[in-house]
Order: C-alpha cells, then structure tokens, then sequence
C-alpha cells in the first residue's frame, strides 16, 4: 500500500470510530432515560454493556492512533 | 435473570407515572426464542472472520488486518447489545390500574400507550405456528372503548396466564 492509501485507510477508520463514539455516548444516555422511565435493579446489566461499548470505543481509537502514528 | 421474559410481582419494578397505591402485577416481553433471528445472524458474522483467516493474503499488512478486525467484533458487539436492548425495553406492564405497552424500535424510538384496566372492553388471545406451540407464546389483544387506542402485547409467554391475571384485576375492581 502506498502512503497515500495509508492515509485514505486511517481517515476512513477514523470516521467510523467517531460515529461508533458518537452512538456509543447516544445509547448510554437512551439507556439512562428509560431506565428513569422504567426502573429495574436488573437495568444494571445493560449499563454494565453500555459502558463495555464505551471502553471498546477508546480501544479502538487508542489502537488507532499507535497504528497510525507507526506509518508515518 | 437476563432473558426473564415474562416477570410475575415484580417488587423492584417502578416506572415513571405509577401512583402511590398502584401495584405492578407483571412485567411482559417476547418470548426470547422469538429473538432467534438475530442471534443466528451474529453468530454467522462472529464466525465469518475465523472462517475466512486461512484466505487472507500473507502479502496483506497485519496492522491493517488486526485494525479492520478489531472494528468488525465492535460493530457485532454494537448491533448485538442494539438488538438486545430493543427486544428488553419492547415490554407490557399490568398494573392494578392499568395495562402498558411500550414499543421501543431503535435506540432513538421509543413509545408507550396505555389504558385503564376500567376501560377494557375485550382480550383476545392468539397463537400461531409450531414454535409459539412449543415454547407457548402468543398474542394478546387488549380492545378498549371507543378512541382508546388498543394494546397489543406480541410474542409474550404464557398468555393465557397473562388473560387469567388481567381477567382477575378486573374481576376484582369495585362496582362502577
């Protein structure tokens, strides 16, 4: 792959990690209000998911950017 | 437990409009074997990646291999937790006064239509195919009177205990 392809690579990773970020912070706050409209002590796991979503996120965006700043 | 799927006296269970006197009689949502679509579909697409690693060119750079991988199981674990979270928030609540059905549809959709046990005109119940059979799930119809809108709880188990309780709430209701 040439540098430019590199370039084209990240960027598109780079988009999806933001929407993937931006959903990620728009379900845990979904979450927390049906959790006030409908509250369960058992609402506690899908929490416990939110926030898994939320630390895969900056997984992903960290790996990112050891990755790309490796090819440069 | 996480795939309790019709909840009888819940104790814990509130929600936002309940009155002090109103007691929840039970909580209901689809049968989980109902969710079976999806749950086959993410296994297919869990797998893909193991099935399809001997094919991978070696010529392939592996950070961007790795990278493209580590997005694909996050995407999975996204539409899986997505999915999970509409079939859980998809739930009927009957209530000493009244009977709730919330629709969730994605993580941005969600509505609730409810109506007074007082109101009930008519349940109708319906099962249909092998499975709903098997597993003994089914529909409920809840018709009310005049504008009210009606209250459909689908896939839900045991329904005809689901009947029998709301039959027995309004059995139990004092002379109008």
């Amino acid at each position: 792959m040439t540098q430019f392809a590199w370039y084209v690579f990240f960027f598109v990773v780079a988009l999806f990690i933001v929407g993937y970020v931006v959903y990620a912070f728009i379900f845990h706050q979904r979450l927390r209000k049906l959790n006030q409209t409908y509250f369960s002590p058992q609402n506690r796991h899908l929490f416990v998911l939110s926030w898994v979503q939320g630390i895969i996120a900056f997984l992903l965006a960290a790996t990112t950017v050891v990755f790309f700043l490796n090819r440069l | 437990m996480l795939l309790n799927a019709l909840i009888p006296k819940p104790q814990e269970f509130r929600f936002a409009d309940q009155a002090q006197n109103e007691t929840v009689h039970l909580v209901a949502r689809a049968h989980p074997i109902t969710q079976i679509g999806w749950i086959t579909s993410i296994l297919f697409f869990v797998f893909l990646p193991i099935v399809a690693a001997p094919f991978v060119p070696s010529t392939w750079p592996q950070d961007g291999v790795f990278l493209f991988v580590l997005l694909w199981y996050a995407t999975i674990f996204s539409v899986s937790l997505t999915s999970y979270y509409i079939w859980y928030f998809n739930i009927g609540i009957v209530t000493s006064n009244q009977i709730i059905d919330v629709d969730t549809g994605s993580v941005l959709y969600s509505d609730s239509s409810s109506t007074f046990i007082k109101d009930i005109e008519e349940i109708q119940q319906s099962t249909q195919g092998v499975l709903s059979a098997l597993f003994d799930y089914g529909d409920i119809l809840i018709q009310t009177a005049g504008e009210k809108p009606n209250i459909e709880f689908a896939s839900v188990p045991r329904p005809s205990y689901i009947v029998r309780t709301i039959n027995e709430i309004i059995t139990a209701l004092p002379p109008t």
